[in-house]
């Protein structure tokens, strides 16, 4: 070997030596918390459900992680659980005392699969919610029959993938969500898919100064698939109308899904944020959408670069009455928090709402506005963690598993990260993926879980003291859809109008509850208005606070 | 953010790998008995007078440089000297010609050196191919070449290679411990790859190392800007400008913070016009201007926004960011035709620079696969750039010799002027 060939080894090998030299790692101390704010219930919850990959080299396929679904499957007025992993689905019965029933093996939910994604909606109106499940090279479309049994219906229905391609490659499919596109009353569903990864394709590649690390390769080493859109045609079946709806102007790359009527214009709109590649934001046209990513300024960050997006989530945080939105990126990318100005265009907020320093280090993935405190102001729960197993080796700077980032909103103008004095379950690091909500034991105040690509997830139950009044509102609409998925909710208080959205989207593979919660403060509700799925609006005279309303859709009421 | 005015550089560890190694020589002559000294005597004083030669002016080097018979050595040393002090085109010629009175075998090591300062000045002239060459074959005689290192990862990175110039930089700091700017490099280096919280760590020993360097300070605020810090940012980048009134670069970034922080309409307007004042030189391209722009239209400033944004157009009119700002701001305004035209130009602009990190990245993957050689070569043809196109091509050619296309494309490329003036010989080639 020659001496420049020696000092190459040698460097590569220093390297990491070198570049963390003598300077504390930059990551802020965590002082000890004082009263928690969350508990991670899940060693006693009775759910033990673990993923990961026991130090193999790790592929794309395999760093994409997998997702989580709340949802009230058997009417009995507390949240399930839905966990999904490589070749197994765990479903869980709650009883709204943190405590779960592992009932999987009854549920008739075995399909195998490498999962990552799922949606819940009611998509037969028969009154129950089905699940449908999306990974790669599988799809599952489960019909509720009651009591938590399901029965497969996907190749009934239609929404299964199709053969592989001659090459090996199948349908990688990520994201997904019900939806009521035209208002007819029946929901139909979007599937984001991601990437063409198959047998053939590269699956490690070299990082690192030298090339000394084999891991996951870059998503750009790899074409893009896009969405598919399934109208729901009625009797249980759904037809790929991808193109016809406008939805081949996807990005492509996509992972995380989330539904807004962000112009309230009563047609449900839908954001993806994509790996990559310009996040997508398409406007529902009386049920056709035109991609409006890049006019609406939503589509990159505030350069206009691309940016990998991951998560996503729509939220009023700042109480405006409109609908803002959210997308978690990559590594030493802005998180971006995008403004609804006017129903049309957004500008990036996350320098100015201080949101880029806490979690500009991190690889970010889940994310949910959430009001842990009920102080009115909608908080954010974000999780993180590195696609690169051995990502300590190429950067000694970050690591493979990585902090849950709490959020504080200081009155919808900035936010303040709160996780060191959130407690013992936010001061460990886990491989995060999926962030979704809940109030899983109707106290009021709103708990989440949060997948771990490697080990246990987090069952999080909300303990933060003093917490303010709440009011949570569940909707029943009519015959079809009767989870309203794609109602407007307005909360008049005594400080203004709070708008919510219907839907079970939001974050990154994850299905939340439906029901909305809104934090009040110290607030006082002066009454409800509510538009329905069906463009009519109705109005309902003020709930009680601290307790969930149930706002029922009266035909001769709306209008 | 990293903007650097060639001013601003100084490089006190360019006072060589050659001085420092024999150093400890010297150091231990003082040890060793009277034998061991007459035994060395030669080298001993070659070591004295080099130390002198690498501390010199360059008044009193160019003085001896003059006189007949003055020596190679002579010349290599006023070279040195003539890139301390950002002499760069003076240095080119005076290295050159050093060079071309190399002959002898027993030269090799001198000449290895001549070879790493030659590149040196000509990474500064914009000649990378020539320094390469060069930097090839000083390092494959000496490893050790400090300078080769640095030049050679200055050439990497410009070519936005930051991994392997990370490993040029490391090299140079394992080399010399104690040369402010190799860590310096380094950490710009991970700044620029998009690595900052990887650049803090070695820019903090560089400040360590020469806290009177304005860019040492400079940089470092600038790898904690780049991830949002800006209130530990802002005292580094006063710092920088207290040191060196003449850098505006880094007073300029004092104001840039104050722009990004702004959050009221009153921090806004104070902000701005502390930037503007920077901004209306044109002295840092569009930079400033598409701050400026991005910034007024998030306040809501649409007419200062448009001519801003306008302005970093006509200084770069394929600036992505200018571009796609400019296309929000006719969208705010309701002016459709005119967003439509500026985000299509915007798209173009976006599609093909993303086409060329895919393509980098799958032949990351299969270096020698040649249809993406090729499609990469194409696809920086029409980014025009067209040196890098050059280099693309011949590298094509070397892996797939019967490459046609390769060929012809070197042909059209090497009439071009951009790559015919480095191809052309004259100094340094």
């Amino acid at each position: 070997m020659s001496l420049r060939g020696l000092l190459w080894v040698l460097c590569g090998a220093a390297l990491p030596a070198v570049q963390g030299c003598s300077v504390a790692r930059t990551e802020p101390a965590r002082a000890p918390a004082e009263k928690a704010f969350f508990q991670d219930l899940r060693p006693a919850s009775g759910i033990d459900f673990r993923t990961g990959h026991a130090g193999q080299g790790l592929t794309i396929l395999d760093t994409v992680g997998h997702g989580a679904g709340l949802c009230d499957f058997d009417e009995d007025g507390n949240l399930d659980l839905v966990l999904l992993g490589d070749h197994r689905v765990g479903v869980y019965q709650g009883n709204g005392r943190f405590h779960f029933r592992e009932v999987t093996a009854a549920s008739g939910i075995g399909q195998k699969g490498k999962w990552h994604g799922l949606a819940t909606g009611d998509y037969d109106d028969d009154g129950r919610i089905d699940l449908f499940l999306s990974g790669y090279g599988c799809s599952a479309l489960y019909r509720n029959l009651g009591g938590l049994r399901f029965r497969n219906t996907t190749a009934a229905a239609g929404v299964g993938v199709g053969p592989p391609e001659p090459d090996g490659v199948e349908e990688w499919r990520t994201g997904a969500a019900f939806l009521d596109l035209e208002r007819d009353g029946r929901l139909d569903l979007y599937v984001l898919r991601y990437a063409r990864f198959g047998p053939k394709t590269p699956q490690l590649c070299p990082m690192g100064a030298r090339g000394e690390v084999k891991t996951a390769c870059d998503p750009l080493t790899y074409d893009s698939q896009r969405g598919v859109f399934y109208r729901n045609t009625g009797g249980g079946k759904f037809r790929d109308e991808t193109k016809v709806k406008g939805f081949d102007a996807a990005g492509g790359h996509g992972l995380g899904i989330a539904l807004a009527d962000y112009d309230d214009d009563g047609w449900l709109d839908i954001a993806g944020a994509n790996d990559e590649h310009p996040g997508d934001l398409f406007h529902n046209v009386r049920g056709r959408v035109e991609q409006v990513g890049t006019q609406s300024g939503t589509a990159f960050d505030a350069y206009g670069h691309v940016h990998a997006g991951m998560g996503i989530d729509w939220c009023d945080y700042d109480r405006d009455g409109r609908l803002d939105l959210f997308v978690t990126t990559f590594q030493n990318e802005e998180k971006n928090l995008y403004r609804n100005l006017d129903g049309k265009a957004f500008t990036d907020m996350s320098l100015r709402a201080r949101i880029s320093e806490p979690l500009h280090l991190w690889v970010s993935w889940g994310a949910r506005f959430l009001d842990y405190d009920n102080d009115g102001w909608p908080d954010l729960l974000v999780a993180s963690g590195h696609v690169q197993d051995r990502a300590r080796e190429i950067n000694p700077q970050t690591d493979y598993p990585q902090p849950l980032i709490l959020l504080r909103s200081l009155l919808g103008q900035t936010f303040e990260d709160v996780s060191g004095k959130a407690g013992p379950a936010l001061e460990g690091r886990l491989v995060g993926r999926a962030v979704c909500t809940g109030d899983i034991d109707n106290d009021g105040g709103v708990d989440a879980v949060v997948t771990n690509a490697e080990g246990q997830p987090l069952i999080l139950r909300n303990v933060t003291p003093d917490r303010g009044h709440w009011l949570r509102i569940r909707l029943e609409g009519p015959p079809t859809n009767r989870q309203a998925i794609g109602a407007r909710i307005e909360l008049k208080t005594n400080a203004g109008k709070r708008v919510h959205d219907v839907s079970t989207t939001g974050s990154i593979f994850a299905a939340n509850d439906v029901r909305a919660h809104f934090g009040l403060g110290e607030e006082r509700p002066l009454g409800v208005r509510v538009r329905w799925p069906d463009g009519k609006w109705q109005l309902f005279p003020a709930p009680e606070i601290d307790r969930e309303a149930i706002l029922r859709h009266d035909p001769k009421a709306a209008d | 953010m990293s903007s650097v005015h060639a001013s601003d550089t100084r490089r006190p560890g360019l006072f060589g790998a050659f001085g420092r190694r024999i150093n400890p020589l010297a150091a231990g002559i003082g040890l060793a008995g009277l034998a061991v000294i007459a035994a060395l005597l030669p080298f001993r004083l070659r070591a004295i007078q080099d130390a002198a030669l690498a501390t010199a002016p360059v008044s009193q080097l160019q003085e001896a440089a003059a006189r007949p018979g003055a020596d190679a050595r002579i010349r290599y040393y006023l070279g040195a000297a003539l890139v301390r002090e950002n002499r760069f085109p003076e240095a080119v010629q005076t290295l050159t010609d050093a060079l071309a009175s190399l002959d002898k075998p027993g030269d090799r090591q001198l000449r290895a050196r001549v070879q790493g300062s030659l590149a040196e000045a000509l990474v500064e002239v914009g000649d990378d191919m020539s320094a390469q060459r060069h930097l090839k074959q000083a390092l494959e005689v000496d490893a050790g070449i400090v300078s080769a290192h640095l030049a050679f990862g200055r050439v990497l990175r410009r070519r936005q290679l930051y991994e392997p110039a990370v490993v040029e930089f490391t090299a140079a700091t394992m080399l010399e411990p104690d040369n402010a700017a190799a860590w310096f490099e380094l950490g710009r280096t991970h700044n620029q790859g998009r690595k900052p919280e990887m650049g803090e760590p070695p820019l903090r020993k560089a400040v360590k190392l020469a806290p009177g360097v304005s860019l040492y300070w400079q940089e470092l605020g600038d790898s904690l800007a780049r991830r949002s810090r800006f209130t530990e940012a802002e005292p580094l980048f006063r710092k920088a400008a207290q040191l060196e009134p003449a850098n505006r670069s880094a007073a300029a970034s004092v104001a840039r913070i104050g722009l990004l922080q702004a959050r009221t309409l009153a921090e806004y307007r104070k902000a701005r016009s502390a930037l503007a004042a920077f901004a209306d030189d044109d002295s840092a391209g569009a930079f400033y201007h598409v701050q400026l722009g991005m910034l007024d239209l998030q306040f809501g400033d649409l007419k200062n926004a448009e001519a801003r944004l306008a302005r970093a157009i006509a200084l770069e009119p394929s600036n992505s960011e200018a571009l796609y700002n400019l296309s929000l701001v006719y969208a705010r305004a309701g002016r459709e035709a005119e967003a439509a035209a500026a985000r299509r130009r915007f798209k173009e602009v976006v599609a093909l620079y993303q086409r060329v990190v895919v393509l980098k990245k799958r032949l990351a993957a299969a270096p020698k696969d040649l249809p993406l050689n090729l499609e990469l070569g194409r696809a920086l043809v029409k980014q025009r750039k067209y040196l890098e196109a050059y280099e693309q091509f011949s590298y094509t050619l070397r892996v797939v010799p019967t490459s046609l296309e390769a060929s012809q494309a070197l042909g059209e490329l090497s009439r071009r002027p951009e790559v015919a003036a480095v191809l052309r010989p004259g100094p340094g080639r």
